[in-house]
């Protein structure tokens, strides 16, 4: 039995796998007043039907502990790996249960992101042990955590660059107020609820004679709702090159048809399992494949990925060349992208020219980073002599970059069992297992 | 909770909390009577 490490902050509880990769929540003592409102309340019932709480099984009530069962989380991703509007739909849903358990006398007592998993198509909380019991008068504790958490980056998502999202893997309890009022530009300071909620709290007035804070109710509620209009209200509608990219630049209609035809050949003919689209793009292939993990290092085609479809796996932007480290307290509250990354079949069409010419990779560093997480691999060989591959070469002199390099690279840690020229192009789809 | 709230925070939540009360049960009590004018009328 592993203790999960990024539980070690909450006194309430302690997250628990099992080698089987079952997961066991041990809530503690002073959590089974709120444990048992959660439940009796209906707040629980409610929250699992509209999809916004991780569903548990109770498995043992002890003195000691209660001991549930909560489903598994296909892939844990963070927040600093998802785009604009997997980040907005997690905050409204942060809001919306939040709303939920006030009318339970119940509040959040936790707003942060790293709560939020995508599961079953949604942005869902995976905390059990995030409600406190509601007291009157009392304000909402986490308002400042849920203003780093989620306003200040989808802001500097929407207003500056959507690349800005990464500073939540620098500053993990969220992005701090004062920093984000210094780098979201001046025209918000003319938005009341920006003005209020970012520039104003960045002041942090240092006020004597501290006494309690109380609000009523209904000021809490609307304090909600102003939050949820401030969120509603930020949009991101970008198109970067790449969401225009598709196929149609580098291949003929034929050559389309025919790497579609070799793709799909070889799917129906493996036992893929769980499948990861890197380099998806804006999804076509992801599509198809039924990918449970669809990975771009360009936003925006992420973004059009979570939008576009509904029936997607979990799309999510990291760069390959410098994916997600492992963060946190001793480098291990948040797990690196790789280290996360296990899957049955990987799926890479047009990506070994950008991580090998791009990036100056040896393919045969590529083959064995590919062969570290998974056992089957689909895989373009794009040339060097490429449409594609030659903008990217530019004057660059890469001489161990060519097909024989690659049979010889891939050949060390891969079984070559398919090869498909694509029609009217010099790019090849490998179907490999590795060794 | 284990996130320090901050105090200046806290007051902020309530000022906006306070200062957006009237308008939050205006709009309240419209969406009220908005949703039993479509009920009569479905009736």
């Amino acid at each position: 039995m592993l203790e999960e490490k990024s539980s070690f902050r909450d006194p309430s509880g302690k997250v628990y796998f099992y080698s089987d990769g079952t997961i066991y929540r041990y809530i503690y003592p002073p959590y089974f007043d709120a444990y048992d409102r959660l439940i009796e309340s209906g707040l629980y019932g409610d929250l699992i039907s509209r999809g916004l709480l991780i569903p548990h099984d109770m498995v043992k009530s002890l003195p000691s502990a209660i001991i549930i069962q909560p489903v598994r989380v296909p892939f844990i991703s963070y927040p600093y790996e998802w785009c604009f509007s997997m980040l907005k739909e997690a905050a409204l849903n942060t809001l919306n249960i939040n709303r939920l358990a006030l009318k339970k006398d119940m509040l959040l007592k936790d707003a942060s992101a790293f709560n939020m998993q995508y599961f079953e198509g949604r942005m869902t909380l995976i905390d059990t042990t995030s409600f406190m019991e509601y007291e009157s008068g009392m304000p909402w504790g986490s308002y400042r955590q849920f203003i780093q958490h989620f306003v200040c980056p989808l802001l500097l998502m929407a207003k500056v660059s959507p690349g800005l999202n990464r500073l939540t893997s620098l500053f993990i309890d969220g992005i701090p107020l004062k920093l984000a009022a210094k780098l979201l530009p001046n025209r918000l300071h003319f938005s009341p609820s920006v003005l209020m909620h970012i520039y104003a709290q960045s002041l942090d007035v240092d006020v004597k004679g501290k006494r309690e804070v109380s609000m009523s109710r209904t000021a809490l509620e609307a304090l909600l709702d102003n939050l949820e209009g401030l969120v509603n209200g930020i949009n991101y509608n970008g198109r970067s090159l790449w969401t225009n990219y598709g196929d149609a630049g580098s291949y003929t209609a034929r050559g389309i048809e025919s790497k579609m035809l070799a793709v799909t050949g070889i799917l129906n003919g493996i036992d893929k399992g769980a499948v990861c689209d890197l380099g998806a793009n804006t999804g076509t292939y992801s599509a198809i494949s039924g990918s449970v993990l669809s990975v771009d290092s360009d936003h925006d085609c992420i973004d059009r990925i979570y939008r576009d479809y509904e029936s997607r796996g979990l799309p999510l932007v990291i760069d390959l060349c410098n994916p997600s480290p492992s963060i946190g307290w001793d480098n291990t509250e948040r797990r690196s992208f790789l280290d996360r990354l296990h899957v049955d079949t990987i799926m890479a069409l047009a990506l070994i020219h950008h991580l090998c010419i791009g990036n100056n990779t040896p393919l045969e560093r590529a083959a064995e980073m590919l062969s570290n997480h998974c056992r089957n691999l689909i895989i373009e060989w794009v040339p060097p002599e490429d449409k594609q591959a030659q903008k990217l070469l530019g004057k660059k002199n890469i001489p161990l970059y060519n097909h024989g390099v690659f049979h010889a690279a891939f050949g060390k840690y891969f079984k070559i069992v398919e090869a498909h020229p694509v029609a009217e192009s010099q790019r090849v789809i490998y179907y490999m297992v590795v060794t | 909770m284990y996130t320090d709230p901050g105090f200046w925070s806290l007051i902020i939540a309530a000022i906006v909390g306070a200062g957006l009360t009237p308008f939050f049960i205006f709009r309240t009590k419209i969406k009220e009577w908005w949703a039993n004018v479509r009920r009569k009328k479905q009736l």
